[in-house]
């Protein structure tokens, strides 16, 4: 299949713009002709290193009309307000995560999209990857019988030890469930689809942080987010799944993900990577089974959902790291926090479809066969 | 040959192409022994192309009921991917990457699905079971006509 090359423009040439750029050369369906930053240095080194054709402000990339799809790498705050402004300049725009920081600022950006006839796709698109889709098939293949239960832990210390800015970790629209959760919640909706209802607690265990990074070690942060997060999940097909984000253990012993079926266990690698491993127990077996990739895309593959993206808009067939997706995911984060402070179980208002698996025998250079 | 014979025998083939090819020169692997017909590394492209396609093929055969498979328009598909101008070793790399795929997509074939059908374009009708069979047979087609190749380029000028 021949792919048309969408002409996309990165806004926000921080860390993660590097491996944008360099996933940008992998893609058939990308071809990233523009970078823009409030600082214009970083925006112009960053064109260098990658040899990318122009460097400029954010209005200036939003007026060009040759730019059609934006990737808005601003940090999380600016999310919203970035998005919206690349919309009304009549272009495509994929968000690093999270979509936005209030709900109605993201269905704000959703409304827009679809009343102009324009995309949003949103990271994380580590579902795409060779560990994740090799799950999906072992669960739509039967290999564990019906999902009934799952799992998720992401046990953690907080940042504060080696970010070299710690602090918008502990203030709200942050915190361990804005920070990680859209990986493991993404990862369930790849997995079992979307989520019904959820309940549960959240606190904050430690008023204050210390913080003992090589930059401002001994600065104190007031810690204005919950850091600890519980979660339980009702999915519509049925499994019930719980989900604990928390920047206050020390130390866990807990595996990340696991899908927990009528006839054996599905233990999912990290959701922040694209790689494995993959393990199986059937009921009755002695022992775990490694399963082998039967997907590409293993490596940091970060840019597939944009890529994915670009080639739904020249084939117009839906994408799969989509708003909505990334919606529903905003929606579940808020209402972990919603049910804690209200003492109840939260019936979700948002749903979306659940993505399609990627087909076995791809090229390593696009998403459709 | 059973399907864990085929298993272990298709995920050691990358190894055993790569120590094939490992000792030719340049000029070797890009001879070609007629006009029309392939060079080394354009078939170490054809088995990507082969395996990618097997790939899409169980896909096919798992969802649908007995599906009409596309055919491999081998010819057209090397000489797009431009194969004979690619450096042999990253091909190899990409077919050992490759074909792990295939082995572990091979292997999540359930036992009650080996039957299901579906009609190849050169074949006709063929069972999921059937590519147990094919592809080391495949395999060694083209292990043979890469002994030819080197044969032929040892009787000429090259």
């Amino acid at each position: 299949m021949t792919v048309r090359p969408v002409n996309i423009g990165i806004i926000g040439t921080g860390n993660i713009s590097g491996i944008y750029l360099e996933n940008g050369k992998v893609f058939d369906a990308l071809n990233i002709t523009t970078v823009a930053d409030i600082d214009l240095s970083k925006a112009q080194a960053q064109a260098e290193k990658y040899g990318v054709a122009k460097a400029c402000t954010p209005d200036e990339l939003l007026a060009d009309p040759s730019v059609e799809a934006v990737i808005n790498l601003t940090i999380p705050a600016a999310h919203g307000d970035v998005a919206l402004d690349a919309l009304r300049a009549g272009k495509h725009v994929y968000n690093e995560k999270p979509l936005a920081v209030t709900r109605g600022q993201a269905r704000e950006m959703l409304d827009l999209a679809g009343s102009k006839g324009l995309r949003i796709g949103c990271a994380p698109d580590t579902f795409l990857g060779g560990g994740l889709q090799t799950c999906r098939k072992l669960i739509d293949d039967g290999w564990i019988g019906t999902p009934v239960a799952a799992t998720a832990f992401m046990m953690s210390h907080g940042p504060e030890s080696w970010h070299p800015n710690p602090t918008f970790f502990y203030q709200p629209g942050a915190g361990p469930m804005f920070d990680m959760g859209p990986y493991y919640l993404t990862a369930f909706i790849h997995l079992l689809g979307p989520v019904r209802r959820v309940t549960g607690s959240a606190q904050v265990s430690f008023a204050e942080r210390t913080v003992t990074n090589h930059w401002n070690y001994g600065d104190k942060i007031a810690v204005n987010t919950p850091t600890h997060v519980a979660g339980i999940l009702d999915f519509h097909s049925g499994p019930v799944a719980t989900i604990i984000t928390s920047f206050d253990v020390w130390y866990g012993n807990l595996p990340r993900i696991e899908i927990y079926g009528s006839e054996g266990t599905l233990s999912v690698p990290d959701p922040n990577t694209f790689n494995g491993p993959v393990r199986v127990r059937r009921a009755g077996e002695d022992a775990w089974h490694d399963v082998g990739l039967t997907h590409g895309f293993a490596e940091d593959s970060r840019g597939i959902g944009l890529a994915d993206m670009c080639q739904a808009i020249s084939s117009g067939r839906p994408h799969r790291a989509s708003g909505e997706l990334a919606y529903h995911v905003l929606d579940l984060m808020h209402a972990f926090h919603d049910a804690s402070r209200e003492d109840r179980h939260i019936e979700l208002q948002s749903t979306c479809e659940r993505p399609a698996a990627l087909p076995l025998g791809l090229g390593a250079r696009a998403v459709d066969a | 040959m059973n399907r864990d014979q085929s298993l272990t025998t298709l995920a050691a083939f990358p190894a055993l192409l790569r120590e094939t090819v490992r000792n030719l020169s340049d000029t070797q692997v890009r001879f070609r022994p007629a006009a029309g017909e392939w060079s080394i590394v354009e078939i170490i492209g054809h088995y990507i192309d082969i395996d990618l396609l097997w790939m899409r093929r169980i896909g096919q055969m798992s969802n649908a009921d007995n599906p009409q498979l596309a055919p491999a328009e081998q010819d057209q598909r090397v000489a797009e991917a431009h194969y004979h101008e690619k450096d042999p070793g990253a091909l190899l790399a990409r077919f050992a990457e490759v074909r792990a795929e295939t082995v572990a997509a091979l292997r999540l074939i359930h036992s009650n699905n080996l039957a299901r059908p579906a009609i190849h374009p050169l074949r006709g009708p063929i069972t999921l079971g059937d590519i147990f069979t094919i592809l080391p047979g495949h395999d060694q087609i083209h292990t043979a006509q890469i002994a030819a190749n080197v044969a032929a380029a040892g009787n000429q000028e090259v």
